[in-house]
């Protein structure tokens, strides 16, 4: 737990009750957090308004964990944020698998959007089962 | 973090999953409270069998799991309580989060039966999926 305590953040209860537990436990064992979002792959078109609808969700998605990353350093708790692109069950499962760093991945059992439809059914089974790393799941 | 539960029996999941238990526990200064739970026998009600003796033998196997485990991760500042209950393992391990007021639970990923590993095991899938407190699952 020296290091870092990765975050699926989307902006639902239950991610914010999820970067609120990993704040805590980063607090308590001085890990650095890292607060990822995943944007699900638009479908490729080539009508105009393609490009600036992805780069307005990437803007939004930038914000959202901004906002969260801010409230955390306030309380003193190095944050840095990383915004992904895909399936987001399997990204977030690789990016914590892949990056040596990385000693957990904190998310919400119930998420919204790309998290829910990604994780359709059982929610928590189905990260927990794909991330290699230790996986915490919080209600 | 005041108490952590890991829940365990002999499987190397488990086994990880205790380990990692002890480092967040004595990081954060929680308590680690270590707990096997034995699944009482099934006896057929046609038969009249004694089975005290095996019933003995496992509540035996299971406290000396736990002991052997708490010794093992012994580390100066770190208290340990090992604890061995009979019943349902998913229902117990979730009621004795409850009563006890546990911040985490910690189990491993599958248990030592030799079920695939493709799916969850039955006791973390039915833990993630009515524990109402975070759940750390540990491959």
């Amino acid at each position: 737990m020296q290091k870092v305590i990765m975050v699926g953040c989307d902006g639902s209860a239950g991610a914010q009750r999820a970067a609120a537990f990993a704040s805590n436990l980063a607090a308590e064992t001085g890990a650095r957090l890292e607060l990822t979002t995943v944007l699900p792959a638009l479908p490729s078109l080539s009508a105009p308004g393609a490009e600036a609808l992805e780069q307005s969700q990437e803007r939004a998605a930038n914000q959202l964990l901004q906002e969260e990353a801010d409230r955390m350093r306030y309380l003193g708790t190095k944050v840095e944020c990383r915004t992904l692109h895909g399936s987001p069950a399997e990204t977030l499962a690789n990016c914590a698998d892949q990056d040596g760093d990385v000693d957990l991945l904190v998310v919400g059992k119930h998420g919204q959007g790309g998290l829910k439809h990604a994780l359709a059914g059982s929610v928590a089974s189905r990260l927990a089962h794909v991330c290699q790393k230790p996986v915490v799941l919080v209600p | 973090m005041q108490l952590i539960l890991a829940a365990i029996d002999a499987s190397q999941p488990a086994h990880r999953a205790a380990a990692l238990a002890a480092r967040l526990a004595a990081k954060t200064g929680a308590k680690l409270l270590l707990v096997n739970v034995v699944e009482p026998l099934w006896i057929p009600s046609d038969r009249a069998i004694d089975v005290s003796g095996l019933v003995e033998e496992l509540q035996q196997a299971s406290r000396s799991l736990v002991r052997g485990t708490a010794a093992r991760l012994e580390q100066p500042g770190l208290p340990i309580e090992p604890l061995s209950l009979t019943g349902s393992p998913a229902i117990a391990i979730v009621d004795l989060a409850d009563a006890r007021g546990a911040d985490l639970v910690v189990l491993g990923s599958t248990g030592s039966g030799a079920v695939a590993r493709a799916l969850l095991g039955s006791v973390a899938d039915r833990v993630l999926r009515t524990c109402t407190r975070p759940v750390l699952v540990v491959h």
